[in-house]
């Protein structure tokens, strides 16, 4: 069979073509493929510091030793257990998220200045917006607790005990990311039908039944991709954990969170862990959140409507 | 029109630009034709202020060296060092906190200077405290000090612990302030920190209370058993190691083994021992009953009110300590002498310091803190940089230091010298510190390269502290895990 001659036209189209796909591609290289690579290796390797001429491979016979000792170490797992009890922030900010644009969606004036409000915690700085909570939640003199002392004349030591701390994370999380959440699910409600509920409430349902039938259905696809992108979210929780703690463990060890325990035993615990051994964690990190994304997609989007 | 205004506002904008880049860099003359050595540490304005001029006065009396000093933020300071001694473009001579000496060390950042300080004239190891030298002086393989360890830094100064007490608040408490050393006390039965007679108080800030006698002042200090206190706590103390060594304990001890697992042994977690310590044919409590006594210190034994405020849940930020007794919150604190300048600055009542307490039957002990000025292993001016060191470490930099209330000197000879004992402004009775140089240990952070034994258990520490756990809880809580990280740090690879 004779090969088709490609035309010269052809032959410069695709040169062209690989010639602007380049750019991505080497970054895809440089930046993701090679690091990975690097990363495995060092996964199953010894490197006390960061100087990587220093680092030296596992013997044979202990060569997934780093891995083995992560899953065998109890504080990882409670680390684990830690992420996502703090996970546990996501559906409760899609519910109030939920409740806040269905009120907002009904506003005429004044619409864009709720949505600066509710905006401005999501655009701040974590670390300066966890400083400001340390104060708010200070057991002596935050301002949170002078309310509930003089209401209930008791103070609750937010940051001193594990329940309180948790609630308090859980709680600051949910309060940073309604802003975003309420963004696009406001949008995703001015774009249902009318006539659905015109529809629906001729044949006598309620504004409840309307709300489940409707409305959650029409903006299921935006909830999904908040949770699925909100769970890789939470799974990697770090910054407020560490700055609220400055650097230590919380009450009964309830800050660390699977990366901060990784942050630790790379940075902080150079010579006793290493860079090795905080690589084996990402790799196991890396794993844990691949298979709650797949059992999100498996699962969760099932209850999602495309129509 | 427009023309002209947006030539105007570029040539406005250009210049503005241009002006950023003037500050770049020092521009000193008497850089030129010297070997330029950076210097990094962090400071607060004060320290920063007087460090400055120490430098000048190093520039100004030489044509050799410049020092070029660059003062890092202190909450990034180890974040940026690290990054720089891994790379390119660290300074020739840097702070080095003694908590991670071990750990630079162990990742070949720091230059051994053992050459340099035995040919050296101005710094002489045998004026040095004995502590400092056991700090900065070690092997790389086993991180034990040895008489012939290389050296890998001179200390900058040395924090020995000290009660800081709240005078105008012990006298409005009716306790009376003596201060006479033991040996010029008369009668037996005043040879006490702190002593009742005739139903009067006293409280002699030469002599350490006993853990009984602070129990007994403390309450006179506490509003839950003095109405009339005029603080709320009697005592303040973040730290469980002097109660521990003063009875012969410690919170980990090493173990030689044959194991093959090991490089000759491993470190093993002494906080929980139930085993009694005998000490001069008198038996002394236990770890876990020193461990125990401190704790209680805070709970109050079911009181309602313990003699220590609440403890914060992150007690290692210093200022929360600081403004317990700023605030007269309470009426005693246990800190290094590195809070006198801020105390100076913000204490408006009459303070001094008193030494630590002891146990009845124990020896005097307590924590030492420091940092040492170390050279890089990059550097290709170390002889040079060293001369620097040699200056602020030595007699003449640490006289210098001495004078503004900063920590206590390096050299034996300077501390007990009137530079540092004499001061204008308190605290008065700095014999305390002096004595404290000779008897006060390293703390138990600089044991191993890093802290991941301890921090694994520390903050689970202050649930038993607030009496939301039993000592005896923690430990077997935690005992598992940290006897598991410390044998890593002698696991053989």
């Amino acid at each position: 069979m004779k090969r088709k001659k490609i035309s010269g036209a052809l032959k410069s189209e695709y040169r062209w073509g690989l010639l602007l796909c380049s750019p991505p591609l080497i970054g895809v290289l440089v930046f993701l493929l090679i690091p990975m690579i690097l990363s495995l290796i060092l996964s199953v390797s010894e490197l006390h510091g960061y100087m990587i001429e220093k680092m030296s491979l596992l013997p044979l016979s202990n060569l997934f030793g780093n891995y083995g000792y992560v899953l065998t170490d109890p504080l990882f797992w409670k680390s684990m257990g830690n992420t996502f009890i703090y996970a546990l922030s996501l559906p409760l900010s899609l519910i109030v998220s939920l409740v806040i644009s269905a009120m907002l969606v009904s506003i005429k004036r004044g619409r864009a200045f709720f949505y600066s409000i509710f905006f401005i915690p999501h655009i701040c700085s974590i670390i300066a917006l966890t400083q400001v909570w340390k104060v708010l939640l200070n057991y002596n003199y935050g301002i949170i607790n002078e309310v509930i002392n003089g209401i209930f004349g008791k103070r609750v030591d937010w940051l001193g005990t594990q329940g309180g701390f948790m609630t308090a994370m859980i709680f600051m999380s949910v309060w940073q990311s309604i802003g975003f959440q309420v963004v696009l699910l406001t949008s995703g409600l001015s774009n249902i039908e009318k006539t659905y509920y015109e529809a629906a409430s001729l044949d006598g349902a309620s504004p409840f039944v309307c709300f489940l039938r409707i409305t959650v259905p029409q903006i299921s696809p935006i909830i999904f991709y908040l949770f699925v992108t909100g769970m890789i979210g939470s799974l990697q929780e770090f910054t407020r954990m560490q700055s609220i703690t400055a650097g230590g463990m919380g009450p009964n060890q309830c800050a660390v969170t699977m990366v901060y325990y990784l942050y630790n035993m790379g940075f902080n615990y150079t010579f006793s862990f290493g860079m090795g051994y905080a690589t084996a964690c990402a790799w196991i990190i890396a794993a844990i959140i691949f298979v709650v994304s797949v059992v999100n997609f498996k699962y969760v989007q099932k209850l999602v409507s495309y129509d | 029109m427009k023309k002209i205004v947006s030539k105007v506002l570029c040539g406005a904008l250009a210049a503005f630009l241009a002006l950023g880049c003037a500050a770049c860099g020092n521009s000193d003359p008497r850089r030129e034709g010297r070997v330029n050595i950076e210097f990094w540490g962090w400071a607060d304005a004060m320290e920063y202020e007087v460090f400055s001029a120490m430098v000048e006065t190093f520039n100004s009396r030489q044509d050799e060296i410049y020092v070029n000093y660059t003062k890092k933020p202190g909450g990034d300071y180890q974040r940026a060092l690290v990054q720089a001694l891994g790379g390119r473009g660290a300074p020739d001579i840097f702070y080095v906190p003694e908590d991670e000496l071990k750990s630079y060390v162990s990742q070949d950042y720091i230059y051994d200077i053992s050459e340099l300080v035995k040919e050296s004239k101005i710094v002489n190891l045998d004026d040095m405290w004995d502590s400092l030298k056991q700090r900065y002086s070690f092997d790389q393989n086993t991180f034990q000090y040895s008489e012939n360890a290389p050296i890998w830094g001179l200390s900058k100064d040395l924090g020995v612990s000290a009660i800081y007490y709240n005078a105008d608040a012990f006298q409005k408490a009716g306790i009376t302030v003596i201060s006479v050393p033991e040996s010029e006390v008369g009668a037996e039965s005043e040879k006490h920190g702190f002593y009742q007679k005739d139903g009067k108080a006293y409280f002699n800030n030469r002599i350490a209370m006993t853990w009984e006698e602070l129990v007994e002042v403390s309450k006179l200090l506490t509003r839950g058993y003095n109405e009339n206190s005029p603080t709320l706590y009697g005592y303040y103390d973040e730290r469980p190691l002097g109660y521990l060594w003063s009875v012969g304990g410690d919170t980990v001890r090493y173990v030689e083994s044959g194991d093959p697992a090991y490089n000759g042994g491993y470190w093993e977690w002494t906080l929980g021992d139930t085993e009694a310590h005998t000490l001069n044919g008198k038996t002394l409590p236990s770890n876990r009953e020193a461990i125990n006594f401190w704790t209680s210190l805070s709970t109050g034994n079911n009181e309602k009110y313990g003699l220590t405020k609440p403890v914060s849940p992150y007690p290692s930020i210093v200022s929360d300590q600081y403004s317990a007794f700023t605030d007269q919150q309470a009426a005693m604190l246990v800190l290094p002498r590195y809070a006198v300048s801020a105390f100076r600055r913000d204490c408006d009542f009459n303070w001094d310091v008193a030494p630590v307490v002891k146990h009845a039957d124990g020896v005097q002990a307590g924590y030492t803190t420091s940092m040492c000025y170390s050279l890089s292993v990059n550097s290709n001016k170390q002889k040079y940089a060293f001369k620097f060191m040699e200056y602020m470490s030595g007699p003449e930099g640490q006289a210098e230091l001495a004078k503004h209330g900063f920590n206590v000197p390096n050299q034996i000879s300077v501390t007990n010298s009137d530079a540092f004992l004499k001061s204008t402004e308190p605290p008065f009775n700095n014999a305390v510190f002096a004595e404290g140089a000779v008897y006060q240990r390293v703390g138990d952070w600089t044991y191993l390269p890093d802290t991941a034994w301890s921090d694994a258990y520390e903050d689970a520490m202050n649930d038993v502290r607030n009496g939301r756990k039993t000592i005896d809880s923690l430990i077997s809580d935690f005992e598992s895990t940290v006897n598991t990280y410390l044998k890593r740090y002698t696991a053989k690879k």
